[in-house]
C-alpha cells in the first residue's frame, strides 16, 4: 500500500481528496502548510507527494525546492496541484522540481493515472 | 480832433455778406473733409483749410471796411493789414485743429469757437488799426461784437460737426442755411464793431505815410478773388471727398477685416488650447481605460481562481458520494448526485471560459506546441462531443481522410473543435452536422481546415458581424434560450490566431451555419518561446543595423508574434518595440524601411508616436503603416501615415502591404529568358505591374549580352530554348565570378529528370512548372530573393 502525502491548506479540499484517495486504496497523510509538508516528508517518507502551490508559511514551490535539494528526499515524486492555471504556473512548478503538474478541480481519473505513472504502476 | 461820420456802400455790404456766407460754407465742408483725412494729408488739409477760411473771413471784413467810406480819404498801413490776415488764418487753423479730430466733445467745440472768434476779432480790430485814422470804440458795441463773434463761431463749428455725419441731400440744404446764418453772424459782428467805432481826423502827414486805395474797385477785386478762391476750395473739397470717402470705406473695410482676423486668431488659439486640453484628457482617459481593462482581466483571473476552489470541493464530494451511493445500491441518490456533479462541471466550464478570455486580454495566454496525430485528435474530440450530439437527436457525419501530423497547441485545438461542434449542436434541432477535415494551403503555408456545417437556425448578417466579440451572443434572448457565456467563439478565434490561423464563418438565417477553422500544419518553432526569440531578433537587428525591413511598435505580444509568423517566410528582418519611446529610439538606431504602428498603447499612444516620427527630420521619410483597430483614417493621414491596416489583418494583406514599402523594386531588375514571346510578355507584364524593372531575352546568347550591359538582381529562366538553352546558359553564367550570386528561378514546361535536377542543383533557387503559372505564386516565389 502506497503512502501519499497531501499538502493542502483548504480543509474541505484536503478532506475530500484524502477520502477519495483512501477509497482508491492509498494510505494518506496530510499537511496544512509547506513547512509541515517538508517535516512530514522527512519523518514519514511517503511514496508520493501531492503539493498544493499556494500554501501559508512556506508555499508549494519553496517546499518542493527544499525537498528536491535534500539528498534523502529528492527521490520522492512530487505532483504540483494548482487552481491558478495562469501563465507560467506550470513552468514554475517544473522549475521548482515538481515531477508532474495537475490543475484543480481535480479530475480523479487523470490524477490517478499521473500518480500511477510516477509510482511505476501501469 | 473832429468827429468824422462815415457811410456804407450798400452794394459792397451785400458783397461782404456773400463772402462771409461762402467762407462759412467753406468752413462747414472743410471740417467734414478733415475728419476723413489722416496723417500728412490731414495736416495739408488743415493748412489749406485754414488759409482758405482765414482769407475768406478776412476778405469779408476787408470788403466790409471798403464799403465804409469816410468823408476824408483813409490810407492803410499794409503791414498791419497783413498781420490782420495772419490773425484770421491762425484763428481758423486753431479752430480747425480742435474740431477736426474724429470725435470732438462739446468742450472742444466751445474752445475752438472761442479761439476762432478771437482770431476773427483780432483780425477785425487789427484791420481797423491799419487805418491811418484815429478810432475810438464804444465799449458796449465792442463787447457785443466780440460776443457775436464767439456765438457765431461756436454755432458754426457745432453745425460743421453736426453736418459731418452724412445727411444726404437734406444735409446740403441745411448746410447752406447754416452758412447763411453764419455769414450773417460774421457780418453782424463786423458791422456791430463798426457801429461802435468813432473816427477822428489825423495829421495829413500820418495819412500820407499809408497807401490810399480806390475803395470801390479794390473791394470788387478782393471779393471776386476771394469768392473764386473759396469756390475752388469747395470744389476741391467735394472732389477729394469723393475719393476720401472711398478711401475711408476701404480703411473701414480693412479695419473690419483686421478685427475679424484678430477675432479669428484668438478663436484659433483658443481652439488649439482646447484641442490640447481635450487630447490630454483623451490620452488620460485612454490610459485609464487600458489600465481598467488590465485590472478587469486581472480581477476576472483572480475571481475565477477563487470560484474554482469551492467548486473543486463540490465536484469532488458529489463524485465521491456518487461512487459510494453506487456501491450501496442507492440508485435514486446516484441520479441526483450525478446532476450535482454535472452542474458543477458546467459551471467549471463557464469559469474556464472567463479565465481564458481574461488571460488572452491580459496578454498572458501561452502556447504549448506539440506534434500530434490528426486522427487521434479527431477521435478524442468525437469521443467527448459524441454523447452530447446524440443526446440532442442530431446526426453527426465526420469526414477525415487525413492521417498526417499537426503541430499545434493540442489542448487549444481540441477546445476550438469542441466549441465549434457543441455550438453547431446547440443551435440545431434534429438536424445534421457535418464535420470535415482536409488539407488546405494558404499562400505558401500548408495547413488543415476543420469545417463544421450545421442545418441549424443560422444567423443574420448583423449577428454575424458581432460574432467573434467577447460577451456577445446572437442576442440576449439567445443566452436565455441556449445558455453559455458568449465567450466560446471569441476564445476559439483568438486561439486560432495565436496559432497562426483563423476562423471563417458563413451563415444564412434559418438555413444553417458553416464554421471553418484553418491552422498551419506546422507552426514556426520560434513561437514556442516568444520573449526569448524576440530578444534574439532584437539582437540580430542591432547587428545588422541598416538592414531592418520592418519595425513594429505594439504593446501586445500577440501582435508581434502574429507579424513574425505571417512574415516568417519573407526573409525580412523584423524589429519590435513594445512602447512608443522605445519605438522612436529603435527607429533612430535601425532606420527601418517601414514602421508598423499600433495606436492603442498605454503611456504614449500611436498618434503621439506618429507625430514624433514625422517631426524628426531623420525619421520623417520612413513610411508608417498604422496597424490598429482604430478607424480614424483622416487623423492618420493628416499626421502623415502612409497606409492603414485594420486589425485583424490577414496574412496575404500584411505581406502585400509591407512588400510595397520594404522592397524598392525599381532597383530590382529581373531578366526574363524565354523563347516563347507570349509567355515572356505575360511574365514581364506581371512583374512590371508590381514595379520591377524587367528585361526580356529570347535565348541564352541574347541574355548573356544583356547581362554584360547590366547584371540583374534575379533571373527567370526557361530551360528549352534555341541557340543556347537554359543548362548551357547556367554553365556560361558560372564562369563569371560576379554572376554566380545572382539567384535563378527556373520556369519550365519540361519535366525535370533526376539528371536535370543534378545539373541544376546548387545553381537554381527554385523550379516553377509552366502549366501552373499563377502571377501571385510567381511573385511570392521571387519575393524572398529580392528583399
Amino acid at each position: 500500500m502506497y503512502t501519499i502525502l497531501l499538502v493542502e491548506d483548504n480543509e474541505m479540499n484536503r478532506d475530500m481528496l484524502s477520502r477519495r484517495l483512501i477509497r482508491k486504496g492509498y494510505k494518506v497523510i496530510t499537511a496544512n502548510d509547506g513547512q509541515q509538508g517538508v517535516d512530514l516528508a522527512g519523518s514519514d517518507r511517503p511514496d508520493l507527494i501531492l503539493m498544493d502551490m499556494s500554501l501559508p508559511i512556506m508555499d508549494g514551490w519553496e517546499a518542493t525546492r527544499t525537498l528536491k535539494s535534500s539528498e534523502e528526499l529528492k527521490a520522492i515524486p512530487v505532483i504540483a496541484l494548482t487552481a491558478h492555471a495562469m501563465a507560467g504556473d506550470e513552468a514554475k512548478a517544473y522549475e521548482a522540481g515538481c515531477d508532474d503538474f495537475d490543475t484543480k478541480p481535480v479530475v480523479l481519473e487523470r490524477l490517478l493515472s499521473k500518480m500511477n505513472n510516477l509510482l511505476g504502476n501501469e | 480832433m473832429d468827429h468824422l461820420h462815415g457811410s456804407h456802400d450798400s452794394t459792397l455790404v451785400v458783397v461782404s455778406y456773400i463772402v462771409a456766407v461762402v467762407a462759412s460754407y467753406t468752413v462747414l465742408v472743410m471740417v467734414e473733409r478733415l475728419s476723413m483725412a489722416k496723417g500728412l494729408q490731414r495736416w495739408g488739409w488743415l493748412l489749406f483749410g485754414s488759409i482758405a477760411m482765414g482769407m475768406g473771413i478776412w476778405s469779408m471784413h476787408f470788403v466790409g471796411m471798403l464799403a465804409f467810406s469816410l468823408p476824408e480819404p483813409v490810407s492803410y498801413d499794409l503791414r498791419i493789414v497783413l498781420v490782420s490776415v495772419l490773425a484770421a488764418i491762425a484763428g481758423s487753423f486753431v479752430a480747425l485743429v480742435i474740431v477736426g479730430r474724429s470725435h470732438p466733445k462739446l468742450s472742444h467745440i466751445v474752445t475752438g469757437g472761442v479761439l476762432l472768434a478771437s482770431g476773427i476779432s483780432a483780425m477785425h480790430y487789427i484791420g481797423m488799426a491799419a487805418m491811418r485814422i484815429d478810432i475810438d470804440y464804444n465799449p458796449l458795441y465792442f463787447t457785443l461784437s466780440i460776443a457775436i463773434a464767439v456765438a457765431a463761431s461756436i454755432i458754426a463749428l457745432w453745425l460743421a460737426i453736426y453736418f459731418r455725419k452724412d445727411k444726404g441731400s437734406t444735409g446740403e440744404w441745411l448746410k447752406l442755411g447754416s452758412a447763411l446764418l453764419m455769414g450773417a453772424a460774421i457780418a453782424g459782428m463786423h458791422y456791430t464793431g463798426m457801429t461802435g467805432a468813432e473816427f477822428h481826423e489825423m495829421d495829413t502827414s500820418a495819412t500820407a505815410a499809408g497807401i490810399l486805395l480806390n475803395q470801390k474797385w479794390l473791394a470788387y477785386y478782393i471779393s471776386t478773388g476771394t469768392l473764386v478762391t473759396l469756390a475752388l476750395s469747395i470744389i476741391g473739397i467735394y472732389i477729394s471727398k469723393k475719393f476720401a470717402h472711398k478711401d475711408s470705406e476701404l480703411q473701414q473695410k480693412s479695419d473690419e477685416i483686421y478685427l475679424m482676423n484678430q477675432e479669428l486668431r484668438q478663436l484659433n488659439e483658443h481652439l488649439e488650447d482646447l484641442v490640447a486640453v481635450r487630447t490630454e484628457q483623451l490620452a488620460k482617459a485612454h490610459d485609464e481605460a487600458i489600465q481598467a481593462n488590465l485590472i478587469k482581466s486581472q480581477f476576472l483571473a483572480n475571481m475565477s481562481h477563487e470560484l474554482r476552489t469551492p467548486l473543486n470541493a463540490i465536484i469532488g464530494y458529489s463524485e465521491m458520494l456518487q461512487e459510494e451511493a453506487e456501491e450501496l445500491g442507492e440508485a435514486s441518490f446516484v441520479d441526483d448526485l450525478t446532476k450535482i456533479s454535472k452542474a458543477g462541471n458546467h459551471l467549471l466550464a463557464l469559469i474556464n471560459d472567463i479565465l481564458d478570455i481574461s488571460k488572452i486580454e491580459a496578454g498572458k495566454m501561452e502556447l504549448h506546441l506539440e506534434t500530434s496525430s490528426l486522427p487521434d485528435l479527431i477521435q478524442d474530440v468525437l469521443t467527448t462531443i459524441g454523447p452530447l450530439i446524440q443526446g440532442k437527436g442530431n446526426q453527426l457525419e465526420t469526414v477525415c481522410e487525413e492521417d498526417g501530423l499537426i503541430e499545434a497547441d493540442v489542448t487549444k485545438l481540441r477546445q476550438i473543435l469542441i466549441n465549434l461542434l457543441s455550438n453547431a449542436n446547440k443551435f440545431t434541432e434534429a438536424g445534421s452536422i457535418r464535420f470535415e477535415v482536409y488539407k488546405e494551403s494558404k499562400g505558401e503555408q500548408l495547413g488543415y481546415a476543420f469545417r463544421v456545417r450545421d442545418t441549424g437556425i443560422g444567423m443574420t448578417p448583423a449577428q454575424l458581424a458581432k460574432l467573434f466579440q467577447p460577451f456577445t451572443q446572437a442576442d440576449a434572448s439567445t443566452t436565455r434560450k441556449y445558455g453559455g457565456t458568449g465567450l466560446g467563439l471569441a476564445i476559439s478565434q483568438r486561439f486560432s490566431q495565436i496559432m497562426g490561423g483563423d476562423i471563417q464563418v458563413e451563415s444564412e438565417f434559418g438555413e444553417g451555419t458553416t464554421f471553418t477553422c484553418w491552422l498551419p500544419s506546422s507552426s514556426p518553432s520560434e513561437a514556442v518561446n516568444l520573449p526569448l526569440l524576440m530578444k534574439e531578433i532584437a539582437a540580430q537587428s542591432e547587428d545588422l543595423s541598416g538592414q531592418v525591413s520592418i519595425l513594429l511598435i505594439d504593446d501586445e505580444a500577440f501582435n508581434r508574434e502574429l507579424m513574425q509568423r505571417y512574415l516568417a517566410k519573407t526573409g525580412w528582418k523584423l524589429a519590435f518595440a513594445d512602447n512608443g519611446m522605445e519605438g522612436i529610439e529603435l527607429a533612430r538606431k535601425l532606420k527601418p524601411k517601414v514602421i508598423c504602428l499600433d495606436i492603442l498603447m498605454p503611456s504614449m499612444d500611436g498618434w503621439s508616436v506618429l507625430g514624433a516620427l514625422k517631426s524628426d527630420p531623420e525619421l520623417a521619410d520612413i513610411p508608417v503603416v498604422i496597424w490598429s483597430m482604430t478607424s480614424d483614417r483622416k487623423l492618420g493621414y493628416t499626421l502623415g501615415a502612409a497606409e492603414f491596416l485594420m486589425k485583424p489583418v490577414q496574412r496575404e494583406q500584411l505581406v502585400t502591404v509591407m512588400d510595397k514599402y520594404v522592397v524598392n523594386r525599381e532597383q530590382h531588375s529581373i531578366l526574363v529568358i524565354e523563347d516563347d514571346t507570349s509567355a515572356s510578355e505575360l511574365v514581364a507584364r506581371v512583374l512590371r505591374k508590381e514595379g520591377y524593372t524587367v528585361t526580356e531575352a529570347g535565348n541564352g546568347v541574347v541574355a548573356l549580352a544583356c547581362m554584360a550591359r547590366e547584371a540583374p538582381a534575379l533571373i527567370l529562366l526557361d530551360l528549352m530554348m534555341p541557340e543556347m538553352d537554359g543548362f548551357e546558359f547556367i554553365e556560361e553564367l558560372r564562369k563569371q565570378e560576379e554572376w554566380r550570386r545572382i539567384p535563378i528561378v527556373v520556369i519550365t514546361a519540361k519535366s525535370i529528370t533526376p539528371e536535370d535536377q543534378l545539373k541544376l542543383n546548387g545553381y537554381v533557387k527554385n523550379i516553377v512548372q509552366k502549366g501552373a503559372f499563377d502571377p501571385q505564386s510567381l511573385l511570392a516565389e521571387i519575393r524572398p530573393y529580392l528583399s
